[in-house]
C-alpha cells in the first residue's frame, strides 16, 4: 500500500490482480447486476489509488480494507434503487454469480476448502444469527432493514449480529489482530 | 459514542450495517484523536470477518477490460489535478474561515424554486439524467433547489437537490472537482438550526449523485440543504463552515 501510496499504478495492478475477482464476487452478490458491479470495483481501485495513504495496518488487512469498501459502495448503490423492490429479491442465502474465466484447479481447491469452511461456520450460529447474516451480509440490508423484514426488535438484531459475528470470529479463528495484509 | 460502544458494534460498522447517522458517528470516534481502549484492534478483527466471510461466494474473475477501465479513471483523474493544479495560483485563499452561526448562514441564503420543468429548460441535458432523477422531475411537487456560494470554495463544486416533500425523497446532483486530497465533501441536512450529515459528494467524472436517506426526510421538512469540506470520510458534525447553502421554501 506505500507503494500504491507514492503513485506505483504497477503495485495497485498487483493488489487488483490478487484481489479484485473477490471485489467483483462480492459486488456482484450485493448488486445482482454484472454492469454495477464491475463499475463498483472500479470505483473502489480508484478510490484506493487516491486514498491509499489512509489506510492503516492496525484496523486491517488490505483484503478487508477493500472488501469494505466494496461493500460501503454496493450499499451507497443498493440505496439508490427502492427498498421494496429489494426486498422482493431477497435470495434465501448466497446468489449464484457466474465466472468469467475459469480458475486453476488450485484455485478451485483453494476456494472450495474456504467455502466449505466459513459454510460449516455459518451454519453452527442459531437460525435466527444466521438469518441477520445472510440479510445483512449478503443482501446488504441495514438493521433497521432487517428489523423491518424479520419484525423483530432492532435491538434484538443488533444482539443477534454482535453475537454472530463472535461466535462466527471464534469458529474461523480470527483475533483481534486480523490476518494480516 | 465511546470506546466500548463501538467496540459493541463495530462488526455492524464495518459490514456497514449501521444508518448514515450512526455510522458517521462511528467514523468519527474512530478518527478523533483519542485515548482510544481496543477500537482499532477490534475494527482490525471485524475486518478481516468480512474478508473471511467472502470466502463463502462463488469466485468471480473480472473480464479482461475491467482493468484497463480502472485505468482510464485513473488517467481522467490525473488530467483533473494537473488541470486544478495549473489553475491553483488564480483561485486565491482556499481555505475559508467564516464563523457566521450555521442558523445565520441558512437564514442569508436565499430561496430558490424551480419545477422540474423549469429544469429541463435551464440548461440540464436530459441525456445527462439518469432514470431516478427523471422519475423524481416528472413526479408533481418536486423543487429544484440550487445551492449558493455562502464562503470561499476549496474546489469548484456546483450542487443541486432536488427534493419532493410528499415522497420524502432528495437527489443531490453535482458537478465540478473532487475534493483536495484528504478530503471529502460533505452534505447536511439542517432542521431547526441542528445539522445532521446526508453523506459525502465523491465527484467520478466530474460528477457525484446522491440519494438523501429518506429516514432524514421523514423528519420533517429541512430547513436548508448545504455542504461542507470535511476530512475524508465525513464528519458527524461539520467542522467548516458551509460554503453551499439553500433554504427550502415552506
Amino acid at each position: 500500500m506505500k507503494r500504491v501510496a507514492s503513485s506505483d499504478r504497477q503495485a495497485l495492478r498487483l493488489l487488483y490482480d490478487r484481489y479484485g475477482g473477490q471485489a467483483l464476487s462480492m459486488a456482484q452478490a450485493m448488486l445482482r447486476n454484472q454492469g454495477e458491479a464491475e463499475e463498483i470495483v472500479q470505483d473502489v481501485f480508484l478510490e484506493a489509488w487516491k486514498r491509499a495513504a489512509e489506510y492503516d495496518p492496525r484496523r486491517g488487512s488490505v483484503r478487508g480494507w477493500l472488501l469494505v469498501l466494496v461493500r460501503s459502495r454496493s450499499i451507497d448503490r443498493l440505496r439508490t434503487h427502492e427498498v421494496a423492490a429489494r426486498l422482493t429479491q431477497l435470495n434465501p442465502f448466497h446468489p449464484a454469480v457466474r465466472s468469467a474465466e475459469v480458475a486453476t484447479p488450485l484455485e478451485l481447491v483453494e476456494q472450495k476448502q474456504a467455502r466449505e469452511r466459513v459454510r460449516l461456520a455459518l451454519e453452527q450460529l442459531p437460525a435466527e444469527q444466521r438469518r441477520v447474516v445472510s440479510l445483512g451480509y449478503f443482501d446488504g440490508l441495514s438493521q433497521s432493514e432487517i428489523a423491518n423484514v424479520t419484525g423483530d426488535p432492532l435491538g434484538t438484531v443488533k444482539t443477534r449480529v454482535r453475537l454472530a459475528m463472535a461466535k462466527l470470529s471464534e469458529l474461523l479463528g480470527i483475533g483481534a489482530k486480523g490476518e494480516g495484509p | 459514542v465511546t470506546c466500548d460502544e463501538f467496540r459493541e458494534s463495530v462488526d455492524a460498522y464495518a459490514m456497514s450495517l449501521l444508518e448514515p447517522e450512526e455510522r458517521a458517528a462511528f467514523h468519527a470516534h474512530l478518527n478523533s484523536p483519542g485515548p482510544h481502549t481496543g477500537c482499532d484492534a477490534a475494527l482490525a478483527r471485524a475486518t478481516e470477518l468480512v474478508a473471511v466471510l467472502s470466502d463463502s461466494l462463488p469466485p468471480a474473475h473480472p473480464p479482461k477490460d475491467l482493468w484497463s477501465k480502472i485505468e482510464s479513471k485513473i488517467e481522467a483523474q490525473a488530467q483533473v489535478q494537473a488541470k486544478a493544479q495549473r489553475e491553483e495560483p488564480k483561485a486565491g485563499p482556499r481555505r475559508t474561515r467564516s464563523v457566521v452561526p450555521w442558523i445565520l448562514t441558512a437564514l442569508a441564503a436565499g430561496v430558490a424554486l424551480f419545477l422540474g420543468f423549469m429544469l429541463r429548460q435551464q440548461g440540464v441535458r436530459m441525456g445527462e439524467v439518469n432514470n431516478e432523477e427523471r422519475a423524481l422531475l416528472a413526479a408533481p411537487g418536486t423543487q429544484l433547489l440550487e445551492l449558493q456560494s455562502s464562503g470561499p470554495s476549496p474546489t469548484p463544486l456546483h450542487a443541486r437537490v432536488l427534493y419532493n416533500r410528499q415522497l420524502g425523497r432528495g437527489l443531490v446532483v453535482a458537478s465540478g472537482e473532487q475534493a483536495p486530497a484528504g478530503k471529502d465533501f460533505e452534505l447536511w441536512v439542517i432542521r431547526g438550526g441542528t445539522p445532521f450529515p446526508a453523506g459525502l459528494l465523491r465527484l467520478e467524472g466530474g460528477v457525484a449523485r446522491l440519494v438523501v436517506d429518506p429516514l432524514l426526510l421523514r423528519g420533517g421538512t429541512p430547513d436548508v440543504f448545504a455542504v461542507t469540506l470535511e476530512p475524508a470520510g465525513g464528519s458527524s458534525r461539520p467542522s467548516t463552515a458551509p460554503f453551499l447553502v439553500q433554504s427550502v421554501s415552506g
